[in-house]
């Protein structure tokens, strides 16, 4: 039911209307689940022979309350020595991986059944003032787990650039909805997308200077300026549906207009009381709806890197990496 | 009964005098900064902080409740987390702190506890009550340094240590090791442990080493381990066996933070890729457990009496102050810190040690106290009164039993290939290092008298004697590219030999490669070689070392090899483990003296210039007296070459060394390789006998080359080469073969 905001033509695109917000109305429909096929997969081919490889992976997708994972895989060839998952601390799963012996190639695939529910607030919720959302507010029910989201992160602090989005976005008794579609519009519109300009190692910093960066830079900046008026803010990694219908191909691209690496995406995600937590997208304009699979989630990147690892073998050693990600639609019975 | 006790401390303590109180302290000092290899020294006062069986007990009830409220706090932060709900803990607090490691999270706990060891700072109130100022729980220190500091004022004041009945240290430590060991058999593993310490963390290795020694548990840095299957191994030593030697717990000694790059970040100290999820997995046993580091944040320890009795249901014995110590505190008998002669009342706190045993928490009965007034600090010794005089032990401790951990377990009889390869080329590096520090220390010192004689035959004999240094240490191309008389260039090239750890064939990389080969010795040798390494390894390590005489830095090194020589001859048991050191020492030996004096003979000279080279040799090889004794002829070279090659009462001859070698193989057993193994040996014995020293050095002209030294020498020394191969193929390596490293290896 959420079509893609930034349709129509390129006058448009420069200056999208910030997003529709999901609420429930009274006799309307819910949205239709989608069931996803998810087929992701990263291969290292290394120009000289690695000896040992090391890998930690947040590949898996997710149970939410919007998220149901019907089943799910992780392979790797050559055949590993070790391959182990577990769930860590924020309830995402976590797989190690050790593939011992000489090897010039390293695949990674991950595969999940998924369904995914539509998403619809409770209108009244999401018209209280934003200040009713802050930790101050929260009183003795919410889980003690919920502060981590509050406090500054090893990727997330507030810094002045930060504050004075936070002023524009967080004023006085706005509802938390409409601050919310504000946040996500105005990181879509003041900064651009380009791949390159950042790296997985970009600060904060850097990317509030540039204004360039990526799903994962704009995650991190709506992030912290949540986190910075008092409110927890999680980041959250996935994926998004791509465009090929067939799952023996897998895709590098979304669907349609949306924008971002289809293989590791992330947006952010905010605790409203008596909501849950709301998922934005920055990078595209949009409240998070079925069109995203959800991975994992933690404080900031370092937390959930969908895969990084260690090698060992000769110095000097170059990589190619390649990354594919395959999230189709199945008929649904 | 007891009022005899607190009269004797103090009778000694007078007895004394200042100036002997003075003298004790000042060579109590000197010696814990040799045993410590720490320069300057830490100020120690050999006055000790006596504490009574009824203050101690009231300590010990406080600390060990305090670790079992931890361990509770371990195993809840890093587990469900209950704790954290509600109004008691410091929740933002925890989160807030980057000791908080998440991936750390759902770790299960080896044994019956989380948290194996605390370490506690003390202090006590003026009313006696005992405070607690911080605990250090990631990487608990000090019960080396107190066990070693223990040991210094014993023997630099025994009068004291006579005085009064107190508790002995040691005993803790063998409690520590068996409880650890049955704890690691009740969780199904066979108790292989090993110290994880930072190598180049100057400040607490020292203590970290001796706790290790105490253990009896070799010391490996975090390059030493490797995770290949999941599981944790030891990296063997390139040019030994791959390797095989599987480690079951790890005492660690290294920040958690710093542990794992996978998992827990980049470290400068490589870490163990794949740690924390082999001890998530079950692994290994990392003690204290990865994330421990939590408990020391100083909002969780104001919280601890709230914790205590939500967690416990008990009042929480020690507390700690809110603010500043004020000047109520108790003090301590103390040397005056302005050198005054009477004993003054100083502020101390105290550093005390928990650890877990096989039921519950035990603490080491004694520990270091540290004055903490405006004064710069001193060390003391604490004593814990034992309560019944007829229990006491008597007299100061001992040395500490050298063979300590050896025949406790009897499946330790048994030679692994992995510890019988380690024994051999612990032998044969140990050689290494003896040989080639003799030789620098000798050219150093000759080289200076030579180069200030300035003759033509002095220049030549300098030039062989350097050119000797780089054939038998095959540091090419070493002084063949070097002119002998620049002397900044021969002084560099000497000090890259020495030091150089990178470069094969220097005396810092055979040191380091002989260190390498003692990690999983630990049931095998005694105690005494880790104080006689760590010394070795400071002299090598410390750019002070150049700055003063080379020679005295060689000297530290000839001098540690022979500890270390006479620590096995005199603590290892008889057996094949021992027949293996002996033979990789033997063939050793004898490629050093084959390579030396191929080196030196392998041209003929002046009958002066070989003179000056002889009496190098001899100085090299220890053989000078001998030579006086046999001969009344000044140095003549073909009778010390004789006297080298076929003297078999010579220790350091080749005949001397084929026969120990003989020995040693013989008693080895019989296994289906034997008789290649004996055979070779024959030959060896054969080859030697035939060498004539006067045939070979005597009939060329001078200037010429002497062809039959090297084809002679070098024939038997392929000989040892194949001997040594067939040895270690037979005895202790897998059939594949591994690459060889380092100078000339078989």
């Amino acid at each position: 039911m959420s079509e893609p905001s930034a349709s129509g033509s390129a006058a448009a695109r420069r200056t999208p209307a910030p997003p529709r917000i999901p609420l429930q109305v009274e006799g309307a429909a819910a949205p239709e689940p989608v069931d996803y096929l998810v087929h992701h997969l990263t291969s290292y081919r290394y120009q000289r022979t690695v000896d040992r490889n090391y890998g930690r992976a947040h590949v898996e997708p997710r149970a939410t309350p919007y998220q149901r994972v019907l089943s799910h895989e992780v392979t790797v060839e050559p055949a590993p020595a070790v391959l182990t998952a577990h769930t860590d601390v924020y309830g995402n799963s976590s797989t190690f991986l050790l593939v011992n012996g000489p090897h010039d190639a390293l695949d990674v695939h991950s595969r999940a059944r998924v369904t995914v529910l539509g998403r619809e607030y409770p209108p009244e919720r999401l018209a209280a003032p934003w200040e009713s959302c802050t930790q101050d507010r929260w009183g003795n029910l919410m889980p003690a787990e919920s502060v981590d989201f509050v406090l500054p992160s090893p990727r997330i602090r507030t810094i002045p650039a930060v504050r004075e989005i936070a002023e524009q976005v967080f004023t006085p008794e706005r509802p938390i909805g409409e601050a919310l579609a504000d946040l996500t519009h105005r990181i879509h519109t003041g900064f651009t997308y380009s791949s390159g300009a950042t790296t997985v190692t970009s600060t904060l910093e850097e990317v509030l200077a540039a204004r360039h960066g990526v799903c994962q830079d704009f995650s991190h900046v709506g992030v912290a300026v949540a986190r910075c008026m008092g409110l927890a803010a999680r980041y959250v990694s996935g994926y998004l549906r791509t465009a090929s219908a067939d799952p023996a191909t897998l895709g590098t691209a979304p669907t349609g207009e949306m924008i971002g690496s289809a293989a590791s995406h992330a947006w952010l995600s905010v605790l409203v009381p008596g909501c849950g937590w709301v998922d934005i997208d920055p990078t595209n304009n949009t409240f998070v709806d079925q069109r995203f699979v959800t991975t994992a989630w933690g404080r900031d990147y370092t937390d959930v890197p969908p895969l990084r690892g260690i090698v060992v073998g000769p110095a000097g050693n170059r990589s190619t990496l390649e990354v594919a990600v395959g999230v189709v639609p199945e008929a649904r019975d | 009964m007891t009022s005899h006790r607190p009269d004797t401390l103090p009778a000694e303590l007078r007895a004394l005098g200042p100036a002997g109180r003075r003298r004790a302290a000042g060579a109590a000092r000197d010696m814990l900064a040799a045993e410590l290899s720490q320069r300057p020294g830490e100020i120690v006062d050999p006055v000790p902080v006596v504490v009574d069986d009824e203050a101690w007990q009231d300590l010990v009830a406080g600390l060990t409740q305090r670790a079992r409220l931890l361990d509770e706090l371990y195993g809840d932060l890093y587990g469900p987390r209950t704790v954290l709900t509600g109004d008691v803990a410091p929740a933002e607090a925890v989160f807030a702190d980057p000791a908080y490691l998440r991936p750390a999270v759902g770790m299960p706990a080896h044994g019956a506890a989380h948290l194996h060891m605390l370490t506690c700072r003390v202090t006590r109130t003026a009313e006696g009550r005992w405070m607690v100022l911080e605990d250090s729980t990631d990487t608990p220190g000090g019960s080396g340094l107190a066990i070693e500091l223990r040991r210094v004022l014993s023997r630099s004041v025994p009068s004291l240590y006579r005085s009064t009945p107190l508790h002995r240290l040691q005993p803790f430590f063998d409690t520590v090791r068996t409880s650890l060991h049955a704890r690691l058999r009740a969780d199904g593993r066979a108790g292989r442990l090993v110290v994880l310490i930072d190598e180049a963390g100057d400040a607490q290795s020292a203590d970290h080493r001796l706790l290790a020694s105490l253990l009896g548990a070799p010391v490996v840095s975090a390059t030493d381990l490797v995770i290949r299957d999941g599981s944790v191994r030891l990296h063997a030593p390139a040019g030994t066996a791959a390797e095989t030697t599987g480690v079951d717990a790890i005492w660690r000694l290294v920040p958690s933070a710093q542990v794992d790059p996978l998992d827990l970040g980049p470290t400068p100290l490589g870490g163990v890729t794949g740690l924390t999820e082999a001890a998530r997995r079950g692994e290994v046993a990392v003690l204290n457990p990865i994330g421990a580091g939590i408990l020391e944040n100083p909002a969780l320890r104001a919280a601890l009496p709230d914790l205590c009795r939500q967690v416990l249901h008990e009042d929480l014995r020690l507390h700690s102050p809110a603010g500043p110590l004020g000047p109520e505190r108790a003090t301590a008998l103390s040397l005056d810190p302005d050198g005054g002669e009477e004993l003054v009342e100083r502020p101390v706190t105290l550093q005390v040690m928990v650890v877990a045993g096989e039921s519950g928490y035990e603490v080491l009965p004694g520990g270091i106290a540290r004055t903490d007034d405006d004064a710069p600090p001193a060390l003391k010794d604490v004593w814990v009164l034992v309560p019944e005089p007829s229990s006491a032990p008597e007299g100061a401790e001992s040395r500490g039993e050298a063979l300590e951990g050896i025949g406790a377990l009897p499946s330790r009889t048994a030679i692994t290939p992995s510890i019988g390869t380690d024994l051999f080329w612990f032998g044969r590096y140990l050689e290494r290092v003896d040989q080639t520090a003799r030789m620098l220390r000798t050219v150093v010192d000759v080289g200076n008298d030579l180069r200030a004689e300035r003759s033509a035959s002095a220049l030549t004999a300098r030039t062989v004697l350097l050119r000797a240094v780089t054939d038998v240490t095959a540091t090419y191309p070493g002084f063949t590219a070097i002119d002998p008389t620049d002397g900044d260039a021969v002084d560099a090239e000497l000090a890259s030999v020495v030091t150089d750890v990178s470069r094969p064939g220097s005396l810092g990389q055979s040191f380091r490669a002989l260190e390498h080969s003692t990690l999983s010795l630990r049931d095998l040798v005694g105690e005494d070689i880790w104080p006689a390494l760590t010394r070795m390894r400071e002299t090598l390590r410390a750019p002070a070392a150049l700055e003063g005489p080379l020679e005295q830095s060689l000297t530290v090194l000839v001098d540690g090899c022979l500890t270390l020589t006479g620590a096995i001859t005199e603590s290892m048991s008889r057996g094949t483990g021992r027949d293996l050191w002996e033979a990789g020492r033997r063939i050793e030996r004898a490629l050093g003296l084959l390579a030396l004096l191929g080196s030196v003979f392998s041209e003929r000279r002046s009958l002066r210039v070989e003179q000056r080279v002889s009496a190098a040799v001899a100085t090299i090889t220890g053989a000078s007296t001998a030579f006086r004794r046999a001969y009344r002829s000044p140095l003549h070279p073909e009778l010390l070459a004789e006297m080298l090659l076929a003297d078999a009462a010579l220790p350091r001859s080749l005949a001397f060394q084929v026969e120990r070698l003989r020995e040693a193989v013989d008693r080895l057993p019989d296994t289906s390789a034997t008789s290649e193994v004996r055979s070779l040996l024959a030959d060896l014995r054969s080859r030697t006998e035939s060498l004539s020293a006067r045939s070979l050095l005597q009939p060329e002209a001078e200037g010429s080359a002497r062809t039959g030294v090297p084809a002679q020498l070098g024939a038997a020394r392929d000989l040892l080469r194949t001997l040594s191969t067939a040895l270690e193929e037979e005895f202790f390596r897998a059939p594949e073969r591994t690459a060889a490293w380092g100078i000339d290896d078989v």
